[in-house]
């Protein structure tokens, strides 16, 4: 290491912006290079260090014990001139006085944040827009509500066909009556097939032919198997 | 969310006659007016009158502010010849803080200092030392080394406050420190 005196380095401005870390790197690279070759400078500047110290606890000796005038409260005057200190300026006075791994962490998560949100919304871009499905309205009515209501239309749909097939229709024969008490009794659906057929042809007079074929289909005319239950009929009626 | 409104435009409004408005200058710069005033001149009713006396000065000077220099330059600027007319008027009437009967035996680096070593600790007549060392610096040397060690500007903004340039104020500080280090060394070397 060779002697140099400091002065005749021409680095005193290099020495006091590396003393005050104000050097850009590469500035600072090169100091440090010298610092390495010029012992004159390095005892120079722990010499300014420790001059430093010095009066840096001279400074905090002095107003830490003075007591700052009454009005002077705020700790720096943009925050004084804001009055209370907006969210922002409160985080940013936060994030100022925080240690480096606070901040380091703060980063971390800040980043990890983003990258969760920016995977979150690629996910939501990839799938095909959500169809609504509507569930299905549960039943307002119980079964049993039901099988009235559908009775009771039945019923009046009956009644209906009933008094326009009463109007226009011949009578067929004395046991009309019976029949269409049969006719009841059937089904909804073969009712309605019957009926709807018989309404029909109510429109205009059954031929022989039909009515015979109606008869037979309400079985009013006996059938062969039915003879013997016509004898048996007679006997007991006997 | 309120976004800050910069000095000039504050002094803007005072100019066209808003009562409030440069009473929010003195509350942004009075600490950092009255950091720079206590280095400068060492004793803490000192620095509150100079001040006090700064914004005063601002104050009627408010005009003649054109905006050509930032606020806080030109606050630093009046603030540091506040400090100046008070040590030579204090010079005059023999009442700067130098002439204080412990100071005037500290003064000179020379003659020991009265502090006692049973009496004060070691730690509290080193600050002492350091204090009267800053304080015997040439006003230019001195205000560069409170505006660094106190206020905490960088070198540009301490170029910029006094109007002076970069290589310059870098230059003082330099001379400022080779100064207390051989002040504070003659201390040391008389305290041992």
């Amino acid at each position: 290491m060779k002697e140099v005196n400091a002065p005749n380095c021409g680095l005193e401005n290099d020495l006091i912006g590396f003393l005050y870390g104000e050097l850009n790197e590469i500035e600072g690279l090169a100091f440090q290079r010298h610092l390495h070759e010029c012992s004159a400078c390095s005892k120079e500047l722990a010499g300014f260090g420790d001059v430093r110290e010095s009066v840096v606890a001279w400074r905090n000796e002095s107003l830490g014990s003075i007591g700052l005038p009454a009005q002077i409260t705020a700790s720096s005057p943009t925050r004084a001139a804001q009055g209370r200190p907006s969210g922002m300026a409160a985080l940013r006075e936060f994030f100022s006085l925080s240690p480096l791994w606070m901040k380091g962490a703060v980063a971390c998560a800040a980043i990890l944040f983003f990258l969760f949100a920016g995977l979150a919304l690629a996910r939501l871009r990839d799938y095909p827009p959500a169809v609504v499905v509507r569930a299905p309205v549960a039943p307002t009515q119980s079964p049993q509500e039901l099988k009235a209501l559908v009775d009771q239309r039945v019923q009046e749909e009956l009644k209906r066909i009933q008094n326009s097939q009463e109007q226009p229709s011949p009578p067929l024969n004395a046991n009309n009556s019976s029949q269409q008490q049969r006719v009841k009794q059937i089904g909804y659906r073969s009712n309605e097939v019957v009926l709807s057929a018989s309404s029909q042809k109510a429109r205009r007079p059954l031929s022989r032919t039909e009515r015979e074929q109606l008869a037979a289909d309400l079985r009013l005319v006996a059938a062969k198997g039915d003879s013997d239950l016509d004898l048996l009929e007679d006997t007991i009626n006997q | 969310m309120g976004t800050a409104t910069s000095d000039e435009q504050i002094v803007e409004r005072a100019l066209t006659g808003d009562a409030e408005a440069f009473g929010e200058i003195v509350q942004r710069w009075e600490r950092r007016i009255f950091v720079l005033s206590f280095g400068m001149l060492g004793r803490e009713e000192d620095a509150r009158d100079a001040t006090q006396e700064t914004f005063l000065a601002a104050f009627r000077n408010l005009r003649a502010f054109r905006g050509e220099a930032k606020v806080s330059s030109w606050l630093h600027r009046i603030a540091v010849n506040q400090c100046i007319t008070r040590q030579r008027r204090a010079k005059v009437r023999s009442e700067s803080a130098l002439e204080t009967e412990e100071e005037k035996n500290a003064s000179s680096f020379a003659a020991p200092i009265r502090y006692s070593p049973a009496r004060v600790v070691e730690g509290r007549e080193t600050t002492a030392a350091v204090r009267l060392a800053v304080n015997s610096l040439p006003v230019e040397l001195r205000q560069v080394v409170v505006m660094k060690e106190f206020e905490e500007l960088t070198f540009k903004e301490i170029a910029d406050a006094l109007d002076l340039p970069l290589s310059t104020v870098k230059s003082r500080l330099y001379t400022a420190l080779k100064q207390l280090q051989m002040r504070l060394q003659k201390f040391s070397q008389h305290s041992a």
